[in-house]
């Protein structure tokens, strides 16, 4: 589920436009809370480039990293919500 | 609203809890008289404000918490209190839009550090204190 969940994100990030470095780099980065990534995340520059998209697409790798997935992710199963 | 008024009770709380957190940057911005004091000043009222109103008005329909309760619970408190904490940056800086806002705080609360500004060194003191 955590590699599925990286390898969804960083498509998701592809998709909306950026290189393959930084995209898969950022969702690293973000799902284990570490911070910079690399290319145009990284060191040298920060993730002020990105579009809001990908900035909320961020947002959520980040709280999906530090509640470990399955918090997050039960709220949208339907049998949750099933009293 | 029956099921989630427990919910939204505890939520209160720990967001009237979160408010004191503001206190802090509060001090250091009047002890270092930058111009962050009245975004924090705004803040803290504001957050500290909605807490009351979520704690008091869900406190009518208290009941334990189940396992159920906890998981919504929890992310609410980790998607709700980033919300709060952008706050002293819309104040402050509005030029750097909610979502940069919301995710420069999401970043710190989750102890990420990633960050979409530059020139944290031009910055007065404490907006780079908040929750860092």
């Amino acid at each position: 589920m955590y590699a599925a969940t990286i390898v969804v994100m960083t498509l998701v990030l592809l998709a909306s436009g950026l290189d393959f470095v930084s995209a898969f780099s950022a969702v690293i980065a973000c799902i284990n809370n570490a911070g910079p990534g690399l290319n145009e995340v990284g060191a040298a520059g920060n993730y002020a480039g990105l579009s809001n998209f990908q900035t909320w697409v961020l947002v959520f790798t980040m709280l999906l990293g530090r509640l470990e997935l399955i918090t997050v992710f039960v709220l949208f199963t339907r049998s949750f919500w099933r009293a | 609203m029956h099921r989630l008024a427990p919910v939204l009770h505890v939520l209160g709380l720990v967001t009237l809890i979160f408010s004191f957190t503001m206190l802090a940057p509060l001090l250091m911005a009047f002890i270092a008289h930058d111009a962050a004091l009245f975004p924090f000043d705004e803040s803290f009222a504001l957050t500290f404000f909605i807490g009351l109103v979520l704690w008091l008005t869900g406190g009518r329909w208290r009941r334990e918490l189940k396992v159920r309760d906890g998981f919504l619970l929890v992310v609410l408190v980790w998607t709700s209190l980033p919300a709060f904490a952008a706050i002293p940056f819309l104040v402050y800086a509005p030029g750097m839009g909610f979502t940069d806002a919301y995710f420069e705080t999401v970043s710190a609360l989750t102890t990420t550090g990633a960050t979409v500004m530059s020139g944290l060194d031009t910055l007065p003191p404490s907006p780079s204190r908040p929750s860092s």
